[in-house]
């Protein structure tokens, strides 16, 4: 059994209902996990992706780019995309990957802040407080994920906070409800019968989270995703569709 | 089966070149204020003859680290919040308590130590001041020397660690970390003594000659650190070292890196060990300075910015263009800027009487 | 040196020192102060823990499930703009500030969702059902595009006041005037640009006099009038009021040539509609093996956020495998339902091979639906229970040079009284002839000698053994060398698709638009002809018919008025009609010469094409045009070649005197334009479209106004729009059906055309009682969606019976049938049989050669317009890729100058494939320059494996000179350009012009005048 399915079983646990216990109480030894603050103890929100359903539109990341206005060219969510070769059949076939925070369960970005401004609240969501923050960038570092950044405008860290402002409204956070293909799919893993859970039981042998072996424990679960897609990617990089590569470029006869 | 990546994002740096200044001068303070501090404590003559030397590389650079620190936040004003939410699971925030102490320990110790001089030899007019009231301070300066000392290990200990302990970059994640950027450390600020000892104050022969010793152990340290990373690494395969390898596979700039550091630092010990054999060699002995100072430095750009170009997900590497404004070169000659105008006033203070003079031929410096 | 010196040395050392810090920290010490007064370095965020979100538009009550609007926020529900689908969505109104915050889908549209929102729940319920989890089900989205094009709404290279060019044509300087002014220069003329005197529309209108009494076939005066438009985006209906009914010119055009008009008029080909040229899309909830080869759903397509979510679910969910045959991977494929999908690289244009390829072995392996294709009419159909039926029986005259030469053998041919009208077929059980109307199957492969009436003998043959000739002109294996794909891919795929009865399903589209498009279509859709899907389940359908609005309507018949007119003559671009009935080839004929070639192509089988509009109007074959408007449209970015073809041309006013064009902003087309008239984008006007394809239920959008227009007004307060335009210049011009007493209702009132709402209003009304009338809105509906904002027009437009209803389809976004159960089959049933055998195409000839068309599918390489292979001109060894153009699935070709879609993908990369890159000695990142016989342009190489070897592959929609990449000036001052708007490469600056056209005109297909933007001949260097 490959790590991240042991690891999504160890999840398992805790949305078969467990409630969610802080998992320290007690004062936090050095990067040891702070107790969780705020959020309604009785939730544990996740998030599944389907990658069979996902065809690369990209409409989630332009949803929450607009409804939580990061400065233009940087992202809490974004599709990657891959083209994969098979070597033997020379097969080749399209990897759609939506990425985001996976509001980990044990996630190394809360420790490390040196004034408590990113926080895990008791439903499961890490937030950051953008009028504490420092903005050292510590938490940045922290992420095995690069799904931290320091936003441009309000110089302090920034991230996907699961829409909270849109779950606690009772909506659905931009990317999941602009989900063209119905990949993306948010709930509480602590309701058996939440449509999320419903999902992960009917996939359960194909569920896989990234990087598992760093005891994350991420609460984004990837449906049908290849193995060579669980770690770093070994492979050719893609163009920064950065000025230095003279995007602008056209005609010259 | 071949990837290729069609549409990804590019992941900026988020620590900038200020980190690397404020770990560069940082490490030379806590560095040379623990040799300045044994001179409070290890009798026999040599390390009481190091402290001028020691002082001064330890007061010029850790009086600049600081600043540097404070440019690395985006939300420099809001620095109170290290002490109005001090964190102690979070080895920043400790980090933020440690850096006062040694400050005070340093400046401390320093004044005393500078008063006691300035009562022997005279002060200059305009520091009169220094030497005003009749008491000597004498029995509250091993304390100082003491919580010195102390604040300069928890410089060095937490500085590491709060590195180290990034399991998202693997490269970071070793032990042997701590004990490189301390060794480096030390490497620098001897170094930057011998340069002081040689070129500003009147040491003699067999002085240089202990500190070209010293600065001789570093650099057996720093090497036996890289070595043990890599043996360990390679051993037990760490994270760290497995990542390493993969770069140096992998790119060209890695490799560069990589055969840069093991040349400058084998060029150094081969050139050290020359220098110790002749009188001659000891006199030219603070040439290394500047080479061993950059070394220095050159080791916490690689590990603090270059590390940073290494995606967590991503193939390939994230490309960095150093920006020419504050929060690139211009930030990094400023600092330097500093510590030069430092350099200026502070030997004036800290050698008194003893400043060199030109006139004096190296020879004589040899031959003290 | 003494002391003096040395301390001033240091002190100037210590200065320099600090000096040097202050440079470099001064941006932290800002910072701080700014952080230590203000709170924050950076911009201060709403709030602490949600940063800069937007407000939520709702809140759903954890408890009772109640929903609450916010303040100052409502859900509009319109129309989409952002590319040509024309989704239904839902756009979130900030009511204070007349701004729209964030645009989704509309839950009520069967283009936005599987399983759309019943038409009759009221509005709260539908919006309930968009939260918490319900809401994962009910969840209806935009695309990506779609979300940002809100950014056009406030985009600065907007214009909202008429311009007019001050410099030279295409200069970009412009003077801004009134509404009024423009109106008087544009219908008097005059000496308009101090280059001479200009014709206004005044001066051409005349629907009596001939422009020319030597070709009368050309018709009036007022044909030298020229209007376009780009596609049916909902308000075309005026346009062509205006055009062909008040004005009375016969030169209308649309982007459809340049869009995918091969795949259509192939389609048509096999539809027997060559007017309408219908087309057919799967039925997504049965079909069970689909080969897309030349369209790619989910990463284009139409509808492309439809059959985004069809492709995912059927890939997911249920027994469903699919292939994409392309030269380039598209977005299609999914590596995480690889069971089920495959990719299959072929040559680009290798189509019209490797169909004909398919087709020649399903006949030689008898694996066609035999019981389909031997039913010869309705009846027959009807007996055999088939959901359609074909001509494959039906006999095709096949003797050269006979005047019946490739029609289809009528009663009439054979001296019948009584269904003399009818085709006739061979009965299959007695052999003798039989009407095709008779309810038995006939014989499906015949070739006799038949005695006409007239007493001539001709060869007869039946469609499906003309078809098999035709396949047997090639073995598989040079059909396979033709297509580079390999034969044992070709047989399997064949093998595959006749292996699922009806629920097999191969659909086609852009890809085929290469030098052959016609005949590759043809081919391709001819393969769903092979195993009968047409109105079966799990097979192809056409759409459901859409509901009247500005048409002939209950309420309101807005197609007819009183002095209406209809125009005269044949198009500019010389199709819909013969050659052989010109006075040209009369002429000639006449005078002993050889009629072949015309003077440049005719293009009987094809609609009006803008392809070839503009080069005819200014070379002036058949005639010359003296005026053109154009709303919209921009082939000089999306035609292959034209900006080459026609640029000089089109900038000498001595050729078109007048171009005004109209749009909200200067595309690459009206930036040739003499005078600019500013336009509503989609959240600001009114409209009614309708679906492309792919949705079985009946379908109307509407379009309303959800946020005031940001347009200057005209001086009696009207938004300055297309409709503005045209309503003014009818009037002045006191054209027929305009101004008041224009609009006839039932009881045959006169209703005033003064405005765009006594317009689209009037068009409501019908909509709400096309198929009986739908009920009234409640205030609750129009609350929440805004509609309570337009009520007073409404109210002041419509009739008190009329306005509710009218605004119960507006809180809906339109108006939608009910959705036919997933088995049940299409609603539309299309009763015309399948034409093997075309003989509306089969019985003309090509007007440079003088051949017959074939009329039935048959291999073509690409070629030039006299019939020449593109290699003889361009020889593969100088000219060894082909470049290939595929739609990029963010941008549409006017959606780049939204910055939060851009930043995602900023530019179009060129793909090569690895191995051809490798050997070229290119690498990802390298600049490269690609040439072709009409032009080159510099971009980035990214190596892909998922191109196919001797393939470029060009993702469109960048590349962009206008729409805010260039800097123009206005009234003196420079409105500045924006770079990032022209990033990227257009393989439309690289296309042909065809070196064997008269006049010059860019590179089309030889039959039905298409662009020509696949397999461009090219080479790639690297640069620097
Ligand atoms: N994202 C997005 N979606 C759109 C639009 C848009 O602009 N952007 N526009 C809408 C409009 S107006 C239309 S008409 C439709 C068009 O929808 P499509 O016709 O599906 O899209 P195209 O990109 O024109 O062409 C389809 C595919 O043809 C392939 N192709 C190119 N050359 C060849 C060839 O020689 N042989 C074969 N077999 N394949 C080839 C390309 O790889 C491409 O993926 O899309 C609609 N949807
Ligand atoms: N190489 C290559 N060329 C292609 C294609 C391709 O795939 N590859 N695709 C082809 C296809 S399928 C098509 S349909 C054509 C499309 O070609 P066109 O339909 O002629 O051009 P578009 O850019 O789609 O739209 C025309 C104009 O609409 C304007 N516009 C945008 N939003 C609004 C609005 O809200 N209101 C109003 N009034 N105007 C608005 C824009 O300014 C734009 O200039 O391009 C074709 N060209
Ligand atoms: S993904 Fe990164 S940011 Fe999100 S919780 Fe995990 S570690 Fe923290
Ligand atoms: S950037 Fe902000 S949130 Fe992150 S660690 Fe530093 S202070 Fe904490
Ligand atoms: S949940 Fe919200 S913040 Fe997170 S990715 Fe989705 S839209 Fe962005
Ligand atoms: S919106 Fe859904 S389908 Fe589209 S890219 Fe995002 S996750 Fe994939
Ligand atoms: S598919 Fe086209 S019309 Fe539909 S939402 Fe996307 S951009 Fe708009
Ligand atoms: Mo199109």
């Amino acid at each position: 059994m490959d790590p991240s399915r042991r690891q999504f079983l160890g999840k398992a646990a805790i949305s078969a209902g467990a409630a969610v216990v802080p998992l320290a109480d007690v004062e936090a030894g050095l990067n040891d996990q702070p107790s969780r603050r705020g959020g309604d103890p009785g939730k544990r929100y996740g998030m599944a992706i389907d990658l069979r359903r996902c065809i690369g539109c990209q409409a989630c990341t332009v949803s929450c780019s607009i409804e939580n206005q990061p400065p233009v060219g940087q992202f809490r969510t974004i599709v990657h995309q891959y083209e994969v070769k098979d070597n033997d059949s020379e097969d080749t076939a399209a990897v759609m990957l939506p990425r985001l925070c996976n509001q980990c369960d044990n996630p190394p970005c809360v420790p490390v802040c040196p004034v408590q401004a990113t926080w895990q609240r008791k439903d499961g969501i890490v937030v950051v407080d953008s009028d504490q923050c420092v903005g050292c960038g510590y938490c940045v570092q922290a992420c095995p994920y690069d799904a931290r950044f320091i936003n441009h405008d309000t110089q302090v860290a920034d991230k996907c906070n699961f829409c909270v402002h849109r779950l606690e409204a009772g909506l659905l956070p931009a990317c999941v409800e602009s989900c063209v293909g119905g990949a993306r799919i948010i709930g509480d893993l602590n309701d058996p019968d939440s449509h999320i859970n419903q999902v992960l039981r009917e996939n359960y042998d194909d569920i896989k989270v990234l990087k598992p072996e760093l005891n994350t424990r991420p609460h984004v679960f990837y449906i049908g995703m290849t193995d060579a897609f669980i770690e770093r990617i070994q492979g050719e990089s893609g163009l920064w569709f950065d000025a230095e590569h003279g995007g602008v470029m056209g005609a010259v006869s | 089966m071949n990837v290729a990546e069609i549409i990804v994002p590019q992941q900026e740096v988020a620590w900038l070149p200020w980190a690397v200044q404020y770990f560069f001068f940082v490490g030379l303070a806590a560095t040379a204020a623990i040799i300045a501090g044994a001179g409070e404590f290890l009798r026999g003559g040599r390390w009481q003859r190091l402290q001028p030397a020691a002082l001064l590389v330890a007061v010029s650079t850790g009086v600049v680290a600081p600043i540097a620190l404070l440019a690395d936040l985006h939300q420099p004003g809001r620095f109170y919040h290290f002490y109005t939410d001090i964190t102690p699971w979070s080895w920043m925030s400790l980090g933020a308590l440690i850096l006062p102490v040694f400050m005070t320990g340093l400046i401390g110790y320093w004044v005393l130590w500078q008063r006691e001089r300035f009562k022997e030899q005279g002060a200059p007019r305009w520091l009169a001041l220094w030497t005003a009231g009749h008491w000597s301070g004498r029995r509250l300066r091993p304390w100082l020397a003491a919580l010195m000392i102390i604040g300069a290990i928890g410089i060095l200990v937490y500085t590491g660690s709060e590195v180290m302990i990034v399991k998202a970059r693997a490269l970071w994640h070793t032990e042997w970390l701590i004990l490189n950027l301390a060794m480096t450390a030390f490497m620098g600020s001897l170094a930057a003594m011998l340069y002081a000892q040689a070129r500003i104050f009147r040491a003699t022969a067999g002085d240089q000659r202990f500190t070209l010793r010293l600065f001789m152990l570093a650099l057996l340290g720093t090497g036996a650190g890289a070595l043990g990373w890599a043996a360990g690494g390679w051993i037990t395969d760490s994270v760290s070292f497995q990542a390493f390898a993969r770069l140096i596979g992998q790119f060209a700039y890695w490799r560069i890196v990589f055969a840069l550091s093991v040349g400058v630092g084998i060029s150094l010990l081969v050139a050290a060990l020359w220098m110790l054999r002749t009188p001659r060699g000891v006199a030219l002995s603070w040439w290394m300075a500047p080479l061993a100072l950059l070394a220095a430095w050159s080791f916490r750009w690689a590990v603090l910015m270059d590390v940073q170009t290494v995606p967590k997900y991503g193939a390939g590497l994230y490309p960095y263009h150093l920006p020419l404004g504050s929060d690139g070169l211009l930030g990094i000659l400023g600092i330097f800027g500093l510590w030069l105008a430092v350099m200026m006033v502070l030997p004036g203070i800290i050698a008194g009487r003893e400043a060199a003079n030109e006139s004096m031929k190296m020879s004589e410096v040899a031959h003290g | 040196m003494d002391n003096k010196r040395r301390n001033l040395l240091k002190g100037s050392a210590a200065l320099g020192g600090l000096g040097v810090f202050g440079a470099g920290y001064v941006d932290p010490v800002k910072k701080a102060a700014q952080g230590l007064l203000s709170g924050s370095a950076g911009e201060p965020t709403t709030d602490r823990i949600t940063g800069n979100a937007l407000p939520p538009e709702f809140r759903i009550d954890a408890e009772t499930g109640e929903l609450i609007p916010a303040e100052g926020q409502v859900v509009s529900l319109t129309q989409c703009l952002g590319c040509w689908t024309q989704c239904g969505i839902r756009a979130r109104v900030d009511t204070v500030n007349n701004r729209v915050l964030r645009i989704a889908g509309n839950p009520y549209h069967p283009l936005s969702h599987e399983k759309p929102q019943v038409y009759d729940a009221p509005v709260r319920e539908a919006y309930t059902g968009l939260g918490g989890d319900p809401g994962i089900e009910g969840r209806s989205a935009a695309c990506a595009r779609g979300a940002a094009m809100l950014e056009l709404l406030d985009n600065p290279q907007r214009i909202t006041r008429p311009m007019k060019r001050v410099g030279p044509r295409g200069s970009g300087q412009w003077q801004t005037i009134s509404f009024e002014q423009l109106i008087e220069e544009v219908t008097e003329g005059g000496d308009l640009f101090g280059e001479g005197r200009v014709d206004g529309l005044r001066a051409i209108h005349d629907t009596e006099t001939l422009m020319d009494p030597e070709n009368p076939e050309y018709g009036p005066v007022a044909n030298r009038l020229l209007v376009t438009d780009a596609g049916p985006d909902g308000r075309r209906a005026i346009v062509k009021r205006f055009t062909f009914n008040a004005f009375g010119t016969r030169n209308f055009g649309h982007h459809g040539s340049y869009c995918g008009l091969g795949y259509r008029v192939g389609s048509g080909a096999l539809f027997d509609d060559m007017k309408g040229f219908t087309h057919a899309k799967l039925d997504w909830d049965r079909a069970r093996f689909v080969i897309f080869m030349g369209t790619a759903p989910a990463h284009a397509g139409n509808p492309y956020k439809q059959q985004g979510r069809q492709l995912a679910s059927a890939r997911t969910d249920r027994r469903f495998e699919y292939v994409v045959v392309a030269p380039s991977l598209p977005n299609s494929s999914s590596l995480a339902t690889r069971g089920n999908n495959n990719w299959v690289p072929i040559r680009p244009a290798g189509d019209s091979a490797m169909a004909m390829a398919m087709i020649r072995w399903i006949i030689d392996n008898e694996r066609y639906d035999r019981d389909y294709l031997i039913q010869p009419g309705p009846a027959a159909q009807e007996a055999a229970g088939e959901p359609s039926w074909s001509n494959a029986t039906h006999l095709v005259v096949s003797s050269e040079n006979h005047a019946l030469t490739g029609r289809i053998l009528r009663g009439r041919d054979l001296g019948w009284t009584d269904s003399a009208g009818d085709s006739v077929v061979v009965d299959a059980v007695s052999g003798e002839w039989m009407a095709h109307t008779m309810p038995r199957p006939a014989e499906l492969f015949v070739t006799r000698e038949v005695v006409l009436a007239d007493g001539s003998t001709v060869t007869v043959k039946s469609a499906m053994q003309r078809l098999a000739d035709e396949a047997r002109r090639l073995t598989l294996s040079e059909y396979s060398a033709e297509c580079d794909v390999p034969e044992a891919t070709i047989e399997a795929l064949a093998r595959k698709f006749t292996s699922y009865g009806k629920q097999a399903v191969i659909n086609t589209h852009g890809g085929v638009m290469n030098g052959s498009a016609f005949y590759t279509s043809y081919a391709i859709v001819m393969l769903n002809a092979m195993v009968g899907n047409l109105n079966a389940p799990g097979g192809t359908f056409v759409k459901g018919k859409p509901y009247t609005n500005t048409g002939a309507g209950e309420r309101y018949d807005m197609a007819n008025f009183p002095g209406k007119i209809g125009p005269k003559g044949i198009f500019l671009s010389r199709s819909r009609t013969t050659y052989e009935a010109s006075s040209e080839f009369r002429r000639k004929v006449e005078s002993g010469r050889n009629p072949y070639p015309a003077k440049a192509p005719w293009y009987p089988v094809s609609p009006p094409l803008f392809t070839e509009h503009l080069c005819s109007a200014l070379e002036g074959y058949p005639y010359q045009a003296k005026i053109w408007i154009n709303h919209m449209g921009n082939p000089i970015y999306g035609q292959a070649g034209l900006r080459e073809a026609i640029d000089q041309r089109l900038k000498d006013p001595g050729r078109i005197g007048l171009i005004i064009g109209i749009e909200p902003f200067i595309n690459e087309t009206n930036a040739y334009a003499d005078y600019l008239v500013p336009d509503l984008v989609t959240y600001e006007g009114w409209g009614f479209s309708k679906a492309w394809a792919g949705v079985k239920q009946r379908m109307t959008s509407a379009r309303w106004p959800v946020v005031e227009p940001r347009v200057e007004k005209t001086a009696d307060g009207e938004p300055i729009s297309m409709e503005a335009f045209l309503i003014a210049v009818s009037k002045r011009l006191g054209l027929p059906g305009f101004g008041d007493n224009a609009i006839p209702d039932a009881d045959g009132n006169l209703h005033p055309l003064n405005t765009a709402a006594d317009w689209y209003l009037r068009g409501a009304a019908n909509v709400a009682w096309d198929g009986g009338p739908v009920p009234e809105a409640a205030e609750d509906d129009m609350r929440l969606t805004g509609v309570d904002r337009i009520a007073p027009v409404l109210q002041a437009h419509l009739k008190p019976e009329e306005w509710r209803r009218a605004a119960y389809v507006f809180c809906r976004g339109g108006r939608f049938g009910e959705a036919p159960a997933k088995d049940a089959g299409p609603v539309t049933h299309w009763q015309r049989p399948a034409t093997i055998w075309n003989e509306k195409v089969g019985s003309n000839r090509h007007s440079l050669t003088g051949d017959y068309f074939t009329g039935c599918p048959t291999w073509h390489p690409p070629r030039f317009a006299d019939g020449s292979r593109v290699e003889r001109h361009y020889p593969v060894d100088q000219w060894p890729l082909r470049l290939t153009s595929y739609k990029s699935h963010l941008q549409s070709p006017h959606s780049i100058a939204a910055s939060r879609l851009r930043q995602i993908h900023p530019y179009n990369p060129v793909g090569i494939n690895t191995r051809d890159a490798e050997a070229a000695g290119i690498q990802t990142g390298d600049r490269v320059r690609l040439v072709t016989p009409g032009g080159s342009v510099e971009g980035v190489a990214l190596l892909r494996d998922g191109v196919k070897r001797g393939a470029v592959a060009i993702e469109h929609g960048y590349g962009h000179r206008e729409l805010g990449a260039r800097t123009h000036t206005v009234d003196g001052t420079p409105l500045p350009g924006d770079e990032a708007i022209g990033a990227g490469v257009n393989l439309n600056d690289l296309g042909l012009v065809d070196p064997t056209h008269s006049s010059g005109n860019a590179w089309v297909d030889w039959v039905t005048g298409a662009s020509v933007r696949q397999a461009l001949p090219a080479r790639i260097e690297k640069v620097g």
